[in-house]
């Protein structure tokens, strides 16, 4: 690194890294980068040498009094200290909103490492940064940790990545990105070369990060007023111990060496009720610590790197390449259990290619990156995605943390009380309670809902909705209120700790799990867009900005044409009537409606032959589809629908329903006249041979859709006749069940109507014919008789059960 | 020997001599055995260098000869250090063959040494066939046999380069199955002398297609000998545009009729090929992929057909409606899906950027017309 750096810099750096590690001074800094194996390993070290009385962690303090539970033997990483902060007194702006963050730690996280180690050794450890909430106080809105409506991280690591030498850097050392950079000269060189030097290269590394920031930046980064705060608590340290290791993010040890001997103004601190405040110890996961979308989020891969750890503790000989080892046998037996054709041949060669790779790219070792290239090459044998998937699975890892021991109750069931409480619903109770919501009028009543629809998305046993509308199924949507029934039981407690892992809140843990299961459905726009009606229903308006990109790569993926008539219908609720949700209206959505009705009407021309087994299912999708064309947001593109009709119409082999539907279709959006739809009717009608039987089906199509032309139109209903006529009482047999479909349409008034006209054709009254017995009663049981013989004789031979 | 003047195109070792000279004198690395340089400078010879060599009191730069994914390259010529083949599959019109002649080039001094594959290609293309005078005159000898381009590769340690693997039948393509994985080429017409053991440098770059039609699959024994490396198309739309006027300017003045290049044009077709290729948009909308091979040779093609069309029977003009004539004779060809495909890509896309921008897009729609 020395070499992009002119001398006078350099000087600077050194005269850091004399204040930085200096064993016979009262402090030591050691600055690391969060999960990071090999700043863990050389923190051992300086913590074997310099044997400090106190070690003062970069944390907030409000997590000082959860320090016993962070290196309790029963508590297993990866865990999370969980910061809530609700601004009530209106001390960030009039929102008076709620604030949360997670501060991750897993095995490896040089924090942790610290933590067990003075536990271990009877020194005294603690954190010394900022309250949350006064971090927020103390940095403007949309900045550093400042921003609503995210799921933030305590960590600094984004300040790291920002300076504009990262990409040359890159460049010279023929990196891809700032992730293998890393790896490359401190994850793998860092592990052969002392801990002096090691510190310097990171003190190096952090200086220049710095560099770029004015104090403009620092400040409403937040970062003055925590480097200020943590200055004064190692100064107050100073009076009591002799030795001291300060332990923080790389980026703020320069900061805190130039405050060190600088005497520094009280940090005036806004007052904060204590009530405001939460601080929680809570499970984690990896797939949590491993976040891609950004450097914020420490190093990725939380898997792999354990191994590492795990290996540098075992002190084997090359810990990075063992992994690597580790990884690519576990990748092929992962493959084998799936039966894909892999060989130990194919390990042999994905190992030779990270070793030579690693020699060619004049690393000391392989490691990730090498891993993952090897593997492309020895066992992909075409596309790559697939496979690496899984081995990005396996290097990402699906172990869960355990806390068993703690001070208080996760936060969500915390927020689970205080939510009953605030809408008084008796939970102390054994008796199941009702409420009855009326959700356009009460705006308690809305929230209400809301919560309810959150508890059942979670499993949680705690209400049913007997009565109200579905927005889902689309069912009773006409019905504006809810009746709920609901009851606290101790299963409810149960699945809400289960749920803690993905967040302090209710609405955050419904929130992961929508994310979660809208990342899950791949390609399938209707799961994709089910979800966003959860969201709306529970009222989770910004998690659907937040997802929506997503729901668009889902749609533009989604090659069905059913889901995409589903997904069609599920954004057309959220645009049409986006006041039953209480959301805004969003353009957003209104895009992906269109682009979703785009692909399905592309998709359409597919149904033109479906096999009779569906053709109910694909009318009724053209159907539904037709209503939403009807509808004036997506009017302009009728001519795009019309065009895939015809095209429909053409094609070669057709199903007669479809045809029937598409007519109807086509005549309802004024593209062909009546007496052509019957035209076309009649070439099914008066076909002859088997063909005649496709009458009945098309017939089915045409009413489905709409059912004006039978009553409007005396041709149709002649031609009806006429074929029924024509054809034997065998054929009639045959055709009766679709007839009857198709008919089923009508509503009472309209079948009475039809049936006057059949009157009048065979001369009688409609009331003579309902007059008469349906079917006499020794008919009726002799039938039964002999059903009754049959079934015995069908149990004798022991074919019934 | 021919000179460089009189070849219609020069291979890299020509082509590149200094720099392949510069890059061997001042290569300090580790070399496998019978390579002509390390792997390090292999790698500086296809990805180039900004820093220049010094060679003969001259400077020379190491140009960059391939755009897209480095680690690729990396991994292809770790591969090539090691056991297996490398196979660089991927669409028609990626590069592949580029970049065999410049992995060979720089590892073995040539990229001459190669088997063309075609579906004609037989056994003996593959391992060695004789020279009828002599085998007659003195019964079967080392001096009547003619050696394949791969036995030579066995023979002197050199990287031998299969064009079009997928091409040549399924038979042909086994017989390298034991040649890769034993190294050993049996002659049993020479009787006891008759086994040729591969010289260490020895190893095999194939390319194959992986969008044609009617190309023979290959067995999985065959596909184990190889480490599969795919060679993704452009990805950047301006990258493509400015190769498409590039060739299309050099065909133009090749023919040497008198028309200027009409930059917008070639903009939109550009765009059309890419949009068509990569299956999404460039404001990130997604759609149908083409089945038909839509590379940025094919664009330059349906561009420079349509601007010969417009000089001999449009007075120069070049029309939309030629554009799309041109493709739907040199792309869609009779694939009636892809036609469908298209016309969707016109109804839909091509309509939006008429309303939007109107100009030439709005002519360009115009010309849907004929797609039927």
């Amino acid at each position: 690194m020395e070499r992009v750096l002119p001398s006078q810099e350099m000087d600077q750096i050194n005269a850091l890294y004399e204040q930085a590690l200096n064993y016979h001074g009262q402090t030591v800094y050691f600055p690391v980068r969060h999960h990071s194996p090999a700043c863990s390993y050389h923190l051992q070290k300086v913590i074997e040498t310099y044997q400090p009385e106190v070690i003062l962690i970069e944390g907030p303090t409000n997590a000082n009094k959860l320090l016993p539970y962070l290196v309790h033997e029963n508590n297993q990483a990866p865990f999370a200290v969980y910061y809530s902060y609700a601004d009530q007194a209106a001390l960030l702006d009039e929102d008076k909103g709620k604030y949360t963050c997670y501060y991750p730690f897993l095995d490896y996280s040089p924090e942790v490492v610290a933590l067990r180690q003075a536990h271990k050794l009877g020194i005294e450890a603690k954190f010394i940064d900022l309250p949350y909430e006064q971090i927020l106080l103390n940095s403007e809105r949309g900045k550093g940790m400042h921003e609503k409506d995210r799921k933030k991280k305590y960590n600094d690591d984004y300040l790291l990545d920002r300076s504009r030498f990262i990409q040359s850097l890159c460049q010279k050392e023929n990196c891809r990105s700032f992730n293998e950079l890393w790896e490359k000269l401190y994850e793998i060189d860092g592990l052969y070369q002392s801990t002096e030097v090691f510190v310097k290269n990171m003190l190096t590394y952090c200086y220049l990060s710095r560099h770029d920031y004015t104090a403009d930046m620092l400040k409403a980064e937040g970062c003055s007023a925590r480097e200020q705060f943590m200055a004064q608590e190692i100064q107050q340290a100073l009076n009591q111990y002799e030795r001291i290791l300060v332990v923080t993010g790389g980026f703020h040890t320069s900061g805190l060496i130039e405050l060190q001997s600088k005497s520094l103004p009280k940090l005036s601190l806004q007052k904060v009720k204590e009530k405001d405040t939460g601080t929680y110890l809570m499970a984690y996961t990896y797939k949590e610590c491993h976040q891609l979308n950004g450097y914020a989020s420490g190093m990725p891969y939380p898997s792999y790197y354990q191994t590492v750890w795990k290996n540098i503790l075992k002190r084997t000989k090359q810990p990075l390449e063992a992994s690597v080892q580790y990884y690519i046998a576990k990748f092929g037996k992962r493959l084998r259990e799936k039966e894909d054709g892999v060989s130990t041949a194919d390990s042999i060669e994905a190992m030779r290619m990270a070793i030579g790779l690693a020699g060619l790219r004049d690393k000391l070792e392989c490691s990730l990156y090498e891993l993952t290239d090897g593997v492309k090459s020895a066992f992909t044998k075409n596309e790559h995605s697939r496979l690496l998937q899984t081995l990005d699975q396996l290097l990402v890892g699906d172990q869960v943390g355990l806390i068993k021991e703690t001070l208080h109750m996760p936060p969500i069931v915390n927020d689970f009380h205080s939510i009953c409480k605030t809408y008084k619903l008796p939970i102390q109770t054994a008796q199941k309670q009702e409420k009855v919501l009326d959700l356009l009028k009460t705006k308690s009543h809305r929230e209400i809902s809301r919560f309810f629809h959150a508890m059942s998305y979670l499993n949680t046993d705690f209400c049913v909705k007997k009565k109200g509308p579905n927005y889902v199924k689309r069912i009773d949507t006409n019905l504006v209120r809810e009746t709920w029934e609901y009851r606290w039981n101790p299963h409810v407690e149960t699945e809400l700790i289960q749920h803690s892992v993905y967040g302090g809140t209710i609405s955050e843990a419904v929130s992961e799990m929508i994310m979660e299961r809208i990342k899950k459905s791949s390609s399938e726009s209707h799961v994709a867009c089910e979800q966003l009606v959860y969201a709306a229903l529970i009222g989770l308006e910004p998690l659907m900005k937040q997802v929506l990109p997503t729901v668009e790569q889902i749609i533009q993926q989604d090659g069905d044409f059913y889901s995409l008539v589903d997904a069609c219908h599920h954004l057309h609720l959220l645009v049409k009537e986006p006041y039953l949700f209480h959301i805004e209206q969003s353009p957003y959505i209104k895009s992906l409606l269109i682009q979703a009705f785009q692909k399905a009407v592309s998709l359409m021309t597919a149904v033109a032959n479906v096999p009779k087994d569906d053709e109910n299912r694909a009318v009724e999708a053209m159907k539904q589809f037709y209503t939403l064309i009807i509808d004036r947001e997506l009017s302009v593109h009728t001519e795009l629908f019309i065009v895939q009709l015809k095209e429909i119409l053409a094609a070669k082999e057709q199903n007669p329903a479809i045809a029937g539907a598409v007519v109807s279709m086509l005549i309802g959006l004024e593209e062909w006249t009546e007496e052509q739809g019957v035209e076309k009717a009649m070439s099914y009608l008066f076909a002859t041979g088997e063909a005649v039987t496709e009458a009945a089906a098309f017939l089915k199509g045409l009413l489905t859709v709409s059912r004006e032309m039978m009553l409007s139109n005396q041709t149709l209903l002649d031609g009806i006749q006429q074929m029924l006529n024509d054809i034997s009482y065998e054929t009639f047999l045959q055709v009766l069940p679709e007839l009857r479909y198709a008919f089923s349409s009508f509503t009472p008034l309209e079948i009475n109507m039809i049936a006057k006209r059949v009157a009048h054709w065979h001369d009688t009254k409609v009331d003579s014919v309902l007059e008469l017995p349906a079917i006499d009663e020794a008919v009726i049981r002799q039938a039964k008789n002999l059903d009754e013989e049959a079934r015995r004789q069908l149990l004798d031979w022991a074919i019934l059960k | 020997m021919m000179t460089n003047q009189n070849m219609l195109k020069l291979p890299p070792e020509r082509q590149y001599e200094k720099e392949l000279l510069a890059l061997k004198e001042n290569d300090q690395g580790a070399k496998p055995e019978n390579w002509e340089m390390s792997p390090k400078s292999v790698r500086t010879f296809i990805l180039g260098s900004d820093k220049p060599l010094r060679y003969n009191g001259e400077e020379v730069t190491i140009q960059k000869k391939f755009f897209g994914d480095d680690a690729l390259i990396e991994r292809c010529i770790i591969t090539l250090a090691g056991n297996r083949g490398l196979l660089l599959a991927g669409e028609p019109g990626t590069a592949k063959t580029m970049l065999s002649e410049l992995l060979a080039t720089a590892i073995s001094g040539t990229s001459t040494n190669t088997v063309q594959g075609t579906a004609g290609t037989t056994e003996d293309m593959i391992k060695y066939s004789w020279n009828y005078a002599l085998l007659l005159a003195k019964g079967p000898s080392e001096e009547a046999l003619v050696p394949s381009p791969l036995y030579t590769g066995m023979e002197k340690g050199r990287i031998t380069r299969v064009e079009e693997i997928t091409r040549c039948p399924s038979e042909v393509q086994d017989s390298l199955i034991s040649m890769m994985s034993d190294k050993v080429l049996t002659i049993p017409e020479l009787g006891e002398e008759g086994v040729l053991f591969a010289t260490p440098g020895f190893n095999i770059i194939a390319t194959a297609n992986i969008r044609d039609k009617g190309v023979n699959e290959m067995s999985s024994a065959l596909k184990r000998r190889f480490n599969f490396e795919i060679v993704s198309p452009i990805k950047e739309l301006a990258l493509e545009v400015q190769i498409i006027e590039k060739e299309v300017e050099k065909l133009i003045a090749q023919t040497k009729i008198d028309v200027e290049l009409d930059r917008d044009s070639a903009h939109l077709l550009a765009t059309t090929f890419h949009e068509l290729r990569e299956g999404q948009t460039a404001e990130g909308k997604r759609m149908d992929q083409m089945e038909a091979v839509m590379s940025t040779a094919e664009a330059v093609s349906v561009y420079f057909q349509s601007v010969m069309s417009a000089y001999y029977y449009d007075d120069g003009h070049l029309t939309m409606d030629r554009v799309v004539q041109n493709m739907l004779g040199t792309v869609i060809k009779d694939h009636d899906e892809d036609r469908k495909k298209l016309k969707n890509y016109f109804s839909t896309i091509v309509k939006d950027r008429s309303m939007k921008e109107g100009g030439l897009w709005n002519e360009y729609y115009q010309a849907k017309k004929w797609i039927k």
